[in-house]
């Protein structure tokens, strides 16, 4: 038999023992290591002497492109952005589509980090699992302002892939579904290529 | 001249040996008169009451008076303040004054309770405005709903800042979409002009004034949803912040309100001494002016009278070398003065503004009298060794019938004002012909009784013997005489071409004094106001008249607007209703929110959480604020300069929050509350307003509707087309009026009447004046030739000051037009003086004899020192009376002693100069 204090010997351990395995799991299951890993490549581009000024802009975004195409699931992101209509496409119209989508997409977000990204401070408060996904919380901080952006996360292959962003609480996808649902109930799918396609030439100038 | 004669012998006889009972009887009756007139005699304001007391206008202005505040005497209080909340925080605390002080008002109309308005708030909005507010929420459906549900300051923000986030990602992901879409369904700018109104309220609130501002107006354009502004009497586009005040009345010999009026001003002083110096205040109004006016004519003919018989004996006493006589003639002015005030008191008990000024007239004409008196004393004491009491006995018997003739002359130029009907014109005559004769016997009962005692010893036996007693102020050649006629003839053609220029100014205002409270606030309130601060009025019997007569008075083209009961209520109502209709079904069941007691109940005390989340959302909106992210915004961006705003704003919240201590969240908390019950407030209207059925005239609020309704009566208020005080205007205004309603009331009709009626009776005065001189003259000199020479120093003098006015840019005016009737007095005088010297004849031709013309001189510097007293006054009206009579005075004496003797030199003489007396003469 143990005695009262070989209990609370055991009953310590072990509760010491779960929250070292659990503690991993809930603050660091990759996810936040590969939002940092992509924040930090991103701010040491766009803070390299070698691409300062408006005349390395162009080289400087096409690091970015290439960083968020590696790491943005936007195959799905399209996919998931035209929710039922999906469904009524053929196969080259979602090929179409999910290429077009996904150049506009990256070539939006690319101007986003170009534009604003600095040698920010970032929080990183931490994960937890959200519909079958994992969120990664990161906050900008500057003095007397914040911004909190949000990073759903989904293993792809065995690797953290990058499928939604939140900023402040509005999700890109969301975004994406709202407009086009709502673009789609006065035009049709045509005319949602025609304008993407339209989008596409005029981001092909940054 | 016999019964003047007759006259002058009596009273001679009875003053002479009786000298002391006579001053003890006088001194007797001075001391009754200053008696009567301390306890009896008032001062009378009203305009119309100068006209006549029956006059029908009164009668039908005091109907009118009962929808003015129930004929209540109101003062007006202006408030100008940088800001309209500031000007409500100083109208607050006057009203919380004067609401604690019943010994000096009676009650304060300065709002009317928006809450019994704010039902039909919506149907007042036009319907572009109406669509707006639609438009407005429509577009902040999120914002409305949640808020409905959750009215609270966090909540607020996080919607803010979630609306921002999604109109910023939205701009960045897919914006493309928006390309095409017409410029009415592309998303609007971000309306950050609301988000400013918050935060500038929310900081000031945390960091300085805790005063709760509400910001909706700015998020539906409108400045009507700010109840918290609304139902104030603003003036002028807002800019003037205004009450109307009702003073207890209080006995008063000026006025009944004065004290309330000195009250109210002390109780501005007061206030703004205690941290209102950046708010300008005062009082106008009727009452008020009338009081300035009143108190400024009393105090500057008090001034005046004085400064007028201290010139006046200052005068003499330089003349007459010496104080003696100066002396018993201001004692023998001030004996007559006295009894005019007791007999004014006793048989018209009151003073108006016209006869308010007889105290330093008669100063200046009366003292005439006794001057030519004593004129001629001195001559006779210069040629007689006589005792005093012959000396005096010859004066009497030779000067003393000129001398009354003159001074009844001159009473009979005023007393026919009684013929004029014209109530302040009578009263002005009755009291200055009276005042005459009363001086007059002054002149000759209390002066000769003096004269038996003061008088200065004969120094006849002092002069070498031989030498001729024989002087002459004005010897004329025929050179001299033509040269004379001649260049009088020059400057009266010279006059006739200045009258022309001479108008009849109506301007009330121009007559006020300039340095008046209640005046400066008028012309600000004047300035500012976007249409005429007079208007007329009509009253009806019907509704349906009052509609009718109402568009018939807006289709004249002398008027900018009339009003009626109906003008109050919302335009075009039922043409509104569907639109309100269509707000009611996007409304959140704001009624349920109220009724549940929301509006009621304060929020729960802050948790923990509660700042931290606060600060979190400000600084989540900061970041959105930065200048480089302002492109982020696409078609919506908003501007740079209102995201700096934004940003210095939430700066100084944060501190507070951050650096705060008790007391910031003490006012957090208080701020959260009020801002909660305001957005249940507003939604509130909105929901209630856009189900309410059209506003009707029993719904006005009754101190509104009795302005415009009382007892079945319908007041119809007609406003002119600009500026009624020039030349034919006001006539035009008045005459287009009663072609659509003969019996139309109010002020314009007020002035029209009393103008008209105040210029006719002034013409007429003057003419009756002459006409009762001319008869007097006529008959006293038996000589049709004689009267009319008599007239020529006035008709003359009369010529050559109009002719002054002209070239000095003075118009003839309310105040000033009552000229005319008074240098007929003055200017007869002198005429008469001279005639009847002339009369005794044994002077040579174009002469003057010394004593008469310094008789002459003397009186008219007395005379004009009184009438030139009145310009000390800062009434303009008082001002431009003292300057016309004054060089009217002048010119009527430069035309008597020059024209006259070289007139006179062409008619045959009464009794010839002999060859010696010549010979003296020239020695």
């Amino acid at each position: 038999m143990l005695t009262v204090k070989q209990w609370k010997f055991v009953l310590l351990s072990s509760f010491l023992v779960l929250l070292w395995t659990a503690g991993p799991l809930r603050a660091d299951s990759g996810a936040s290591a590969k939002v940092r890993s992509v924040l930090d490549k991103a701010m040491a581009i766009q803070t390299s002497p070698q691409l300062q000024g408006a005349s390395h802009r162009k080289a400087r975004a096409a690091q970015i492109r290439k960083l968020i195409s590696q790491n943005f699931l936007s195959a799905e992101m399209a996919k998931e952005s035209l929710q039922d209509y999906w469904g009524r496409l053929d196969a080259g119209q979602r090929a179409k589509y999910q290429s077009l989508l996904t150049a506009i997409f990256i070539d939006s977000y690319t101007r986003q980090v170009v534009d604003f990204l600095k040698n920010e401070k970032i929080q990183y408060p931490g994960e937890a699992p959200e519909g079958g996904y994992t969120k990664v919380k990161t906050i900008i901080m500057r003095t007397d302002e914040h911004i909190p952006v949000d990073y759903i996360m989904e293993q792809n292959g065995g690797k953290w892939m990058i499928r939604d962003v939140l900023i402040d609480g509005v999700g890109i996808v969301e975004t994406y579904k709202t407009s086009f649902s709502s673009f789609l109930r006065a035009h049709t799918f045509n005319d949602l290529i025609n304008r993407m396609n339209i989008q596409k030439k005029a981001n092909e100038g940054l | 001249m016999k019964l003047l004669e007759w006259c002058t012998n009596k009273l001679a006889a009875l003053v002479l040996p009786r000298p002391r009972l006579v001053l003890i009887v006088a001194l007797l009756s001075v001391a009754v008169s200053v008696w009567l007139a301390t306890t009896r005699l008032g001062v009378q304001t009203e305009q119309l009451e100068l006209i006549s007391p029956n006059h029908p206008l009164i009668a039908k202005s005091e109907k009118l008076d009962q929808f003015e505040f129930h004929g209540k005497t109101t003062f007006t209080l202006v408030v100008k303040a940088p800001s309209q909340d500031r000007a409500i925080q100083f109208m607050k605390a006057m009203v919380a004054k004067i609401h604690a002080d019943p010994r000096h008002f009676q009650d304060v109309f300065y709002r009317v309770n928006p809450d019994e308005f704010k039902k039909w708030l919506l149907f007042y909005l036009d319907k572009k405005d109406l669509a707006a507010v639609r438009d407005t929420i429509k577009d902040n459906s999120t914002l409305v709903d949640s808020l409905s549900a959750n009215p609270d300051l966090l909540n607020f923000f996080q919607l803010v800042n979630g609306d921002m986030s999604s109109k910023m990602i939205g701009q960045l992901f897919t914006g493309f979409l928006d390309e095409d879409k017409p410029a009415t369904h592309k998303s609007k700018p971000m309306d950050l002009e609301f988000i400013i109104k918050v935060l500038q309220g929310f900081s000031q609130y945390l960091t300085g004034n805790p005063s709760y501002v509400s910001p909706w107006s700015s998020f539906f354009k409108s400045g009507s949803w700010d109840l918290q502004k609304e139902g104030y009497l603003w003036h002028g586009k807002k800019k003037l912040l205004v009450a109307e005040v009702m003073p207890a009345k209080v006995s008063g010999q000026v006025s009944k309100t004065l004290n309330s009026l000195h009250q109210l001003r002390a109780d501005i002083h007061e206030l703004r001494a205690a941290g209102f110096e950046d708010v300008q205040a005062g009082v106008t109004g009727q009452e008020a002016l009338n009081n300035d006016q009143m108190t400024s004519a009393m105090s500057d003919m008090t001034l005046a009278t004085w400064v007028s018989l201290l010139g006046v004996i200052l005068v003499m006493a330089l003349f007459l070398r010496g104080f003696r006589h100066p002396l018993i003639i201001a004692l023998s002015l001030i004996v007559g003065l006295c009894w005019t005030f007791g007999w004014t008191a006793l048989f018209i008990g009151h003073l108006n503004i016209l006869s308010i000024v007889f105290a330093p007239m008669l100063c200046g004409l009366g003292v005439d009298y006794a001057i030519h008196w004593f004129a001629r004393f001195e001559e006779e004491r210069a040629i007689s060794d006589a005792a005093r009491s012959t000396v005096i006995k010859n004066v009497m018997d030779k000067s003393g019938p000129g001398i009354m003739l003159a001074g009844v002359s001159t009473a009979f130029s005023f007393l026919p004002f009684i013929l004029t009907g014209f109530r302040g014109l009578e009263e002005l005559g009755m009291i200055t012909g009276m005042g005459i004769l009363f001086i007059i016997l002054a002149d000759f009962t209390v002066l000769p009784a003096l004269s038996c005692y003061m008088t200065a010893r004969g120094t006849a036996s002092s002069r070498p013997a031989g030498r001729s007693t024989k002087k002459y102020l004005l010897r004329l050649g025929p050179k001299g005489i033509h040269c004379i006629l001649g260049a009088a003839l020059v400057l009266g053609i010279a006059g006739a071409i200045g009258s022309s220029r001479v108008h009849f100014d109506l301007n009330p205002i121009r007559l006020q004094a300039k340095n008046s409270e209640s005046v400066y606030w008028e012309k600000v309130m004047v300035e500012d106001s976007d249409r005429s601060l007079i208007s007329a009025a009509v009253i009806t019997n019907s509704a349906q008249e009052a509609r009718k007569e109402t568009e018939r008075f807006k289709a004249l083209p002398t008027v900018s607007d009339a009003d009626n009961v109906f003008s109050l209520l919302p335009e075009n109502q039922e043409a509104k209703i569907p639109l309100l209709r269509s707000i009611a079904r996007i409304v959140p069941a704001a009624v349920a929110l109220e009724s549940g007691g929301r509006l009621a109940k304060s929020p729960p005390a802050l948790d923990g959480s509660y700042q931290p989340s606060l600060i979190d959302v400000l600084e989540r909106i900061n970041f959105k604020m930065q200048p480089e992210q302002a492109s982020k915004w696409g078609a919506s961006r908003p501007e740079v300069r209102q995201m700096s705003t934004v940003r210095t704003l939430i700066g100084r919240i944060l501190h507070s929050l951050h650096e705060g201590g008790p007391v910031e969240s003490e006012r957090l908390l208080h701020y959260r509350e009020r801002f909660g019950k305001d957005i249940v407030r507003q939604w509130s209207i909105i929901s209630n307003g856009s189900q309410a059925s059209p506003m009707t005239m029993a719904d006005i609020p009754a101190r509104l509707r009795d302005q415009f309704y009382q007892n079945g009566k319908y007041i119809i208020r007609i406003y002119p087309k600009g500026l009624i005080w020039r030349q034919g205007s006001l006539t035009d205004f008045v005459q287009s009026l009663r072609s659509v309603n003969p019996e139309v009331l109010g002020d314009p009709i007020n002035l029209y009447v009393f103008s008209s009626a105040f210029k006719k009776a002034c013409i007429q005065a003057s003419l009756y004046a002459l006409v009762a001189v001319s008869i007097l003259l006529l008959l006293t000199f038996k000589s049709l030739r004689l009267m009319l020479i008599s007239l020529v120093p006035l008709i003359v003098g009369s010529i050559w000051t109009i002719g002054l006015m002209g070239a000095v840019g003075f118009d003839f005016n309310l105040a000033n037009s009552i000229f005319m009737p008074l240098v007929v007095g003055a200017g007869v005088e002198y005429g008469v003086i001279i005639l009847y010297r002339w009369q005794e004849g044994r002077e040579g031709c174009g002469r003057l004899p010394f004593s008469t013309g310094k008789g002459v001189i003397l009186a008219a510097l007395t005379t004009t020192i009184g009438f030139g007293a009145l310009m000390i006054s800062s009434n303009p009206g008082i001002f431009s009376l003292g300057f016309v009579a004054w060089s009217g005075s002048i010119c009527v004496l430069l035309s008597a002693l020059l024209i006259l003797p070289a007139i006179l030199s062409f008619v045959e003489n009464p009794a010839p100069v002999s060859n010696q007396e010549v010979e003296h003469a020239h020695s």
